[in-house]
């Protein structure tokens, strides 16, 4: 039968559905993982960056003669040295080094290369640069003003998308626009307004960025980095050096950490320039320090919500607009309101929409693409008003929400149509999890909270090969960047070839030696890679079986394989190594290798809906439920999360242990947004410097988490796999405030819930009611 | 993160150490846990062109109570404190203390005469001590000197201790008959240093009265500070619920916070007021379950 030889639909089989151990796990338990940082290359020099300490100023005159001047120091490059281009995501705006202005604090600004890392911090302290400093602008708010400073007052003049919503400090917006809002509100019996905000929080990945990069021969440039995106780096290294992509070689080491952070270039193409300049290669690692003033930490938000609802507490239209603080370049945030749209309708039906996302220059570093990025600061703003709706209207929150959730065959807020949606399963299991409805002690209090989020498209391909030893390898060009996807990926190869899953091999991120993938990002390496590797080993199990039917003397489809076996179905007795029938293969034409590709089928969504849009639909959609109890100190605000509950769509869980880790590591960090983290800034000035200054939460303040897999296949992820990875920090910031206010009666509308910001609200509320 | 270049001493005798303290002026610092100074070398916000390794030296670990006081000696690490029962049944304070230094980690290497040493207003142990009473030991070339800790912090990140002295000891009274202690700790996460933090000792007498009250305040000032008024108030009255509230009112009258990342001054004055009162119950509670 056809299925037997159809990879892509052969069944599960053995391997879907365990918790096979992580392929590096071993390896990094013990310390002998090899990380961006461990990486050294014969002869390198050593990079170090001088940064910029004032957030918008004009370069007068850099001297760097001090510098050059210290012992053991090859080499130092400003700006001027180096040819103008520009690169960038969606509109090129930024150049490898400050020329003439600088447009925040720890922006790039000269670098340098020496023998030892010693000569070259000194003698990057030695740079001596005249600055004439001039007026920032701190906020969205403020760079929206009439009159305000240009970031890039030369905006008109850069290469941008030509789909990209552009004017003077605005780079990048977006809207949804459905049904008649206006009308939608006039006939609504409520019409709630509030405004949220969110603070900027970093990825807090342990390992700075780090990039090696030296030129070979015959004329290639090798970089090896802890990117997310080697693809991406590899283009933009082209683009800024003026060569052949085709020459560029950019590898991805192990990754320390990266949750988004490590996506954009960082600093490979400071490491490369100065490669250049030497002909040696050059290390460059990044303090922590310059890790909190220069990466792409996660957006400050600010939100405001009109929503219009029935007496009955049916939701009729919803009007939302928010500013995202890009930053002073583009990166990821020309094409984030795309995002924001979609999380920002929520999980509802709600037939007039009308949704506005505009991401705003500010001279504040760039703000980029966190782990499911808006997610959690829209899914704040909606989720918290849609308690504060249910209580104003004297709803249960449960109830309000399953009477607007979107359901099975529904349109979304921009017209695609949803196959099955779990929602309801989840936001029941989670409240049943969490004990919803129960009598509570004072100042206990519980928080329901729903979102959904998608799962990334993108091409992916892999090469596969089959050893005469009946090991193989897999060659995918996505990184794996510590959510052990590419665990998933050989489980799910191995398991269609009929392989020990410690057999496979994996070869990734080399984008000379691997195929082109659109890279560890947007919860797609499971579900893109996992497809790709499907079809890879569907043409390699067509050939073995072929080859295996001629030394059984069988029929293709009577044969089975298992164990790295094949075997002849009825009579297991009958039966040929894998191994051998490698050999065979290698005298008859020379090989078992395969490749195999997948791209994301288009998700259907109405055109017109929808204005300035990277991100028109959510692909395979995952809706999930977070359900959260805590306790509040009435005295000091301290909120105590002591249960939080996790009800997530997986479609079908590949690797549930793997998954649990990802839904874990996702909640503390979305509790750390929730309740202490944030990078703060006076003006354009940040305050925040290293882990000392940033509230990350540690192991006693994390709860107990509790995860509740559900498994609603997907039309076309591998077994029916939904991207898992991002989803589980977009909704605690929202549960938690929830909880907050269902203890002690206090809305905090403004992330994070500061002790000092839970005590004034509680405060706030006693003088109201007094 | 790498330390600017210095010369590295590691003396085996106290005069060796002081010797060198006195050849190298300003240009050296002691070494003892160096959890406050390798951070701050690395981040180049210390950069002494000697470092003075006090660690070699032997009989500076000492933790005993002898002739009515508790001596610490200088390589006394807050994981001494934290494991010691003695610590924990005799001097609650300074065993709530050394539990919320930092994490276990920093606590088996940081020391207790360190934590004074390093003068940092958000420091722990500068309050518990002020609470205590505590005196500290000054040993310089010409020998040993007694310094009151209510003039030992001269300013932020500041102390009376002389270029060339060593701090070896610290002095802890022993404690009144019915004592009880504590110390309380507002934190943004496990192991962070206070948004603030209060520390009291009461003695009471039979009745229940209080006869003694040390008050003292971290992160609530650009120094740590001795709530004078609110130890006076205290000073014979029952330590019922109206007099530990008015102390904590007292107390935030004393503090003078600054704002920074970890909160407002308001929040931070209005925090002192509550964990004074809450740590004055607890005290007072265990001072009545000593008795
Ligand atoms: C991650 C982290 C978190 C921390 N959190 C806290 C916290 O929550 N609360 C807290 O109180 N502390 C905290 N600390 C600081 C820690 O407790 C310090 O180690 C302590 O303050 C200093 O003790 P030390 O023995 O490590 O001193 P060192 O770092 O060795 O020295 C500190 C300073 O004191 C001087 N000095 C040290 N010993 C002597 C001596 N015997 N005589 C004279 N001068 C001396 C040194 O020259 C130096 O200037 C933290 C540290 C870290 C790394």
């Amino acid at each position: 039968m056809a299925a037997a030889t159809d990879g892509l639909r052969s069944p599960a089989g053995p391997l879907i559905g365990r918790s096979v151990p992580r392929l590096d796990g071993f390896h990094k338990a013990t310390g002998r993982f090899a990380y961006g940082t461990d990486v050294v290359v014969a002869g390198m020099l050593h990079g170090r960056v001088a940064r910029s300490p004032y957030p918008h100023a004009r370069i007068r005159a850099i001297d760097t003669s001090a510098a050059l001047a210290t012992p053991g120091v090859v080499a130092v490059v400003t700006g001027r040295d180096l040819p103008e281009r520009r690169f960038g995501a969606l509109v090129k705006d930024e150049t490898v080094l400050a020329v003439d202005v600088v447009r925040y604090v720890g922006q790039p600004v000269a670098a340098v290369a020496a023998l030892a890392v010693e000569a070259a911090i000194e003698a990057a302290a030695r740079i001596a640069v005249e600055y004439d400093p001039l007026p920032a602008v701190d906020t969205p708010e403020a760079a929206l003003r009439a009159g305000a400073p240009l970031v890039h007052e030369a905006w008109t003049t850069y290469v941008a998308h030509p789909q990209l919503i552009r004017a003077g400090n605005v780079c990048g917006a977006a809207t949804i626009a459905k049904g008649d809002p206006s009308r939608g509100l006039a006939d609504a019996d409520h019409v709630f307004e509030d405004v949220f905000t969110t603070e900027p929080v970093h990825q807090a990945y342990l390992e700075p960025r780090v990039a090696i990069a030296a030129w070979e021969p015959p004329g290639v440039l090798t970089v090896h980095s802890n990117t997310q995106l080697p693809f991406e780096a590899q283009t933009v290294l082209a683009d800024l050096l003026g060569i052949p992509p085709g020459r560029v070689r950019v590898i991805t080491t192990g990754i320390g950490g990266a949750f988004g952070g490590k996506l954009r270039v960082g600093v490979e193409h400071i490491a490369a320039v100065l490669a250049q300049r030497v002909g040696r290669p050059v290390r460059i690692v990044l303090t922590m320090a310059e890790e909190f003033a220069a990466a792409y930490p996660r957006h400050a938000m600010r939100i405001t919500l009109r929503t219009g609802v029935r007496r009955d507490g049916t939701i009729v239209a919803k009007e939302a607009h928010a500013l995202l603080d890009a930053g002073a370049f583009g990166g990821s945030s020309p094409g984030l309101p795309s995002v924001a749209t979609l999380v920002l309708a929520g999980p509802y039906r709600i037939p007039h929409l009308s949704i506005e996302a505009t991401s705003v220059y500010t001279h504040k570093q760039n703000f980029g693409s966190y782990r499911a990025p808006t997610g959690p600061q829209c899914a704040f703003a909606v989720e918290s008003q849609m308690d504060m709706i249910a209580r104003r209207l004297r709803l249960d929150p449960l109830e309000f929400r399953l009477r607007n959730i979107v359901r099975d065959g529904d349109e979304g807020p921009s017209g695609q149509v949803f196959g099955k949606v779990s929602l309801e399963a989840a936001l029941r299991k989670a409240a049943a999890a969490i004990g919803w409805g129960h009598r509570r002690q004072p100042h206990h209090g519980k928080g329901l909270a729903c979102s959904w989020w998608t799962t990334t498209g993108g091409p992916s391909a892999v090469y596969a090969r089959l050893h005469a030893d009946g090991t193989a390898t897999l060659a995918t060009g996505c990184a794996e960047i510590g959510t052990g996807a590419l665990t998933a990926v050989a489980q799910i190869f191995a398991d269609d070839l009929g392989l020990p899953v410690e057999n496979v091999t994996l070869i990734s991120a080399d984008t000379l030696a691997t195929p082109y993938d659109h890279g560890a990002q947007g919860s797609r390496s499971t579900f893109a890679v996992g497809n790709a590797a499907r079809a890879a080993a569907a043409d390699i199990r067509r050939q073995v079986l072929g080859l295996a039917a001629e030394v059984l003397e069988a029929r293709v489809s009577d044969l089975g394989l298992r164990d790295g076996r094949v075997y002849v179905r009825g009579t297991p007795s009958r039966q040929v190594e894998l191994g051998d029938v490698v050999r065979l293969a290698m005298q008859r034409h020379g090989g078992l290798v395969s490749s195999g590709t997948f791209v994301a089928p288009a998700t259907p969504y109405k055109t017109d809906c929808v204005s300035g849009h990277f991100y028109p639909a959510f692909h395979a959609p995952s809706f999930h439920a977070h359900a959260a109890e805590v306790v509040v100190d009435p005295e000091t605000g301290t909120v105590r999360a002591l249960r939080y509950v996790v009800a997530q769509d997986v479609g079908k869980a590949i690797n549930p242990r793997l998954i649990e880790g990802q839904i874990e590591g996702g909640v503390v960090q979305g509790l750390g947004q929730a309740l202490r983290e944030r990078i703060a800034y006076q003006g354009a000035y940040p305050l925040v410097h290293n882990f000392s200054d940033y509230a990350l939460p540690r192991c006693g303040d994390v709860p107990q988490i509790t995860s509740i897999l559900i498994e609603e296949p997907s039309d076309s992820g591998p077994h029916g796999a939904r991207g898992v990875g991002e989803p589980p920090i977009i909704t605690p910031p929202a549960a938690i405030a929830n909880a907050v206010h269902d203890a002690v009666g206090a809305r905090v509308t403004d992330l994070p819930l500061s002790p000092e910001r839970v005590l004034r609200a509680m405060r706030g509320r006693l003088e109201g009611a007094a | 993160m790498i330390p600017a270049a210095f010369e590295y001493h590691a003396p085996a005798s106290l005069a060796d150490a002081v010797k060198l303290l006195g050849q190298h002026g300003d240009e050296a610092k002691i070494l003892s846990g160096g959890q406050s100074l390798i951070p701050l070398m690395k981040l180049r916000l210390a950069t002494p062109r000697h470092v003075v390794d006090i660690n070699g030296i032997a009989g500076l670990d000492y933790l005993k109570e002898e002739d009515g006081v508790l001596r610490i000696g200088a390589l006394v690490r807050e994981a001494d404190l934290e494991d010691s029962e003695f610590i924990r049944a005799r001097y609650p304070l300074l065993h709530d203390t050394s539990r919320v230094v930092a994490d276990p980690l920093v606590r088996n290497l940081a020391t207790v005469c360190g934590n004074l040493a390093h003068a940092d207003p958000a420091n722990d142990h500068p309050a518990a001590m002020l609470a205590l009473g505590a005196e500290v030991v000054a040993t310089g070339p010409r020998g040993e000197r007694r310094i009151a800790i209510t003039s030992f912090f001269t300013g932020p990140f500041a102390t009376a201790l002389r270029g060339d002295e060593v701090l070896t000891e610290v002095r802890v009274p022993v404690p009144l008959p019915r004592s009880g202690g504590a110390y309380l700790k507002l934190e943004r996460k496990v192991g962070d240093f206070a948004t603030a933090a209060v520390a009291v000792q009461v003695a009471l007498d039979p009745a229940g009265t209080c006869v003694h009250a040390g008050v003292g305040l971290t992160n609530a000032g650009t120094v740590p500070i001795k709530a004078r008024r609110a130890e006076g108030f205290l000073r014979g009255k029952p330590l019922d619920d109206a007099t530990v509230r008015r102390a904590g009112e007292l107390a935030a009258e004393e503090a003078d916070p600054v704002d920074d990342v970890r909160g407002s001054a308001a929040y931070k004055r209005d925090l002192v007021r509550v964990l004074t009162a809450r740590a004055l119950r607890l005290a007072a509670g265990r001072a009545g379950a000593g008795r």
